[in-house]
């Protein structure tokens, strides 16, 4: 631990991985001072439907940004002049970039509005105010920008072999598409005003708390009470699970923006890979439920999968058409029918130890989420629509 | 009813009850869903085995235009060729002997009435949940609009409660 007077700014703040971030610096900079910002809390309940799709009593642990070392001030990324006060006579030593539009249900124009402009905005002002031979910019990217690359295979154990950072972009989505916009006025910045940033790539996220995402999944299983679990052969085709546990990856972020060898480079936040076939089984059995293992040949497995998808898609469209959301977005799916598969080598050999490993990372949510009733049980009553 | 329709009917009971005790049943008394399986099959047991027996003659509830062969059994000749209630008559009939392995055969056949029940039943846990709170493959198969509806129910129940 170091007891520096270090100054932070985290964006996004009111968000699940903001939360951990302030809370983990907190921890890591006993002295720090944190400048803590979000959307007003009106503008940010009418943006996140995505938090409160299942029940609209679950929330982040905001509780920590009442911490006396945390001065909240409100602004939103569209609007510059609102970003002004967050820089107002202050000098940071590290900047946190995590806001963002994570929603796969928004429009492209939304997330090019939030997340592309947005960060423009930020680094304007970044650039005009701050000392950039001092300053560290983290930003928060995706594992998403790479799509589903064109893998190697192992020779020996015949299986995929992860894709590395200079994977070419391919995202796969309007999330993907203006996350991977986002990265490049990140190195606009860097190659025109030589701004210290760090871009970093993490992948699905879960952890207590989550609300989006792996927790859709987990909940939609649970509810189900019941799942078909397809093997895929030949075995060399079978499908990994890339994710990462919140605190993993508020922690790698503050490691990078601690090295210097950092600065300029683009990092994958994510856990040593598992089989999904495996990872899905262990779910299951953790959340107490039953299930069927079904082999499949791999093509009849992507044509089923292309079927969901494209049913998705469906379902996607006619939702929109009733003003509401549907349970499970269209990349949600591709999650569990789609080869990502990417390498936290470069992480590790700068030195980053993992918290978790996947097993103990979806242990400790599972059982978070059952005891704070998040997911439904016997005993809880906790109804889902 | 003859034998097929027998575990027809009781295949479709066990779905029904599962159904029931996922929407209905469980939310008042979880001891229903035993109840419903004890007298669903019961009643269509105790049916065929009077039938079966010729308690109950079974021309009366058949339908005028149904041949039954002179000097069979009337009630065994009618649970061993299904499709007779419905107005159906198969070119090839069974006409049952009267030797103790048909009968062993009937025993057997009435007896799995309650294996087809279970079928049905664990088919509907399947489709509608097995705990009070699952739901089943039904709750990603529903229609957007059931959804909707359901979502709609739900927040009027929680703003009720509030």
């Amino acid at each position: 631990m170091s007891n520096d007077k270090k100054i932070f700014l985290v964006d996004g703040a009111k968000g699940h991985t903001g939360t951990y971030l302030v809370k983990a610096l907190l921890e890591h900079y006993p002295d720090c001072k944190i400048v803590a910002t979000d959307l007003p809390t009106d503008t940010r309940k009418e943006l996140m439907t995505k938090e409160t799709l299942f029940s609209k009593q679950l929330s982040y642990m905001l509780e920590i940004l009442e911490d006396p070392r945390v001065e909240f001030i409100p602004a939103d990324l569209t609007k510059p002049e609102t970003l002004e006060p967050l820089f107002d006579g202050k000098k940071y030593d590290v900047i946190f970039h995590p806001a963002s539009l994570y929603d796969y249900f928004a429009k492209l124009d939304i997330l090019r509005k939030i997340n592309v402009e947005g960060t423009r905005n930020l680094l304007n002002l970044v650039c005009k105010t701050q000392d950039l031979n001092r300053v560290r910019f983290i930003h928060w990217s995706t594992c998403g920008v790479y799509g589903e690359p064109k893998y190697k295979y192992d020779k020996k154990t015949k299986y995929v072999i992860p894709a590395d950072e200079t994977a070419p972009y391919n995202p796969p989505n309007d999330y993907s598409i203006s996350k991977m916009e986002q990265e490049l006025v990140v190195k606009e910045f860097m190659e025109k005003h030589g701004l210290k940033a760090t871009i970093i790539r993490p992948a699905p996220i879960y952890g207590p708390h989550q609300t989006y995402g792996t927790y859709h999944i987990l909940l939609v299983l649970k509810v189900m009470g019941y799942s078909a679990l397809p093997l895929i052969h030949p075995k060399k085709r079978r499908l990994m699970l890339p994710s990462i546990h919140v605190v993993d990856l508020v922690e790698a972020a503050i490691f990078l923006s601690e090295k210097d060898e950092a600065i300029g480079e683009a990092y994958n936040i994510i856990h040593d890979l598992v089989f999904m076939d495996d990872w899905i089984e262990w779910v299951n059995q953790q959340l107490g439920l039953k299930y069927t293992i079904i082999s499949v040949w791999f093509p009849i497995f992507k044509l089923i999968s292309k079927m969901v998808v494209w049913i998705g898609k469906k379902r996607d469209k006619k939702s929109r058409k009733f003003g509401m959301r549907p349970l499970l977005d269209v990349p949600m799916l591709k999650y569990v029918t789609h080869q990502y598969a990417f390498s936290n080598k470069k992480l590790k050999d700068l030195g980053y130890k993992f918290k978790y490993d996947t097993w103990t990372g979806f242990k400790e949510t599972i059982d978070w989420y059952i005891e704070h009733g998040w997911l439904p049980t016997e005993q809880n009553g906790m109804e889902v629509y | 009813m003859s034998f097929v329709e027998g575990m027809i009917i009781c295949f479709i009971g066990g779905w029904l009850n599962s159904y029931l005790y996922s929407y209905h049943l469980k939310k008042k008394n979880r001891a229903w869903i035993f109840w419903f399986a004890v007298i669903w099959i019961a009643a269509v047991m105790s049916l065929d085995v009077l039938i079966y027996l010729n308690i109950i003659d079974v021309r009366l509830i058949l339908l005028p235009w149904i041949k039954i062969p002179k000097g069979v059994d009337v009630g065994r000749y009618y649970m061993w060729n299904p499709g007779l209630i419905l107005g159906i008559q198969f070119k090839s009939q069974i006409i049952p002997g009267t030797g103790i392995v048909w009968e062993i055969w009937a025993l057997m056949i009435f007896i799995s009435y309650i294996w087809w029940f279970t079928i049905g039943q664990n088919l509907g846990r399947f489709m509608y949940g097995r705990l009070t709170y699952e739901r089943g493959v039904w709750y990603l198969l529903r229609s957007t609009k059931m959804i909707k509806r359901s979502k709609e129910k739900l927040e009027k129940k929680l703003a009720k409660n509030n």
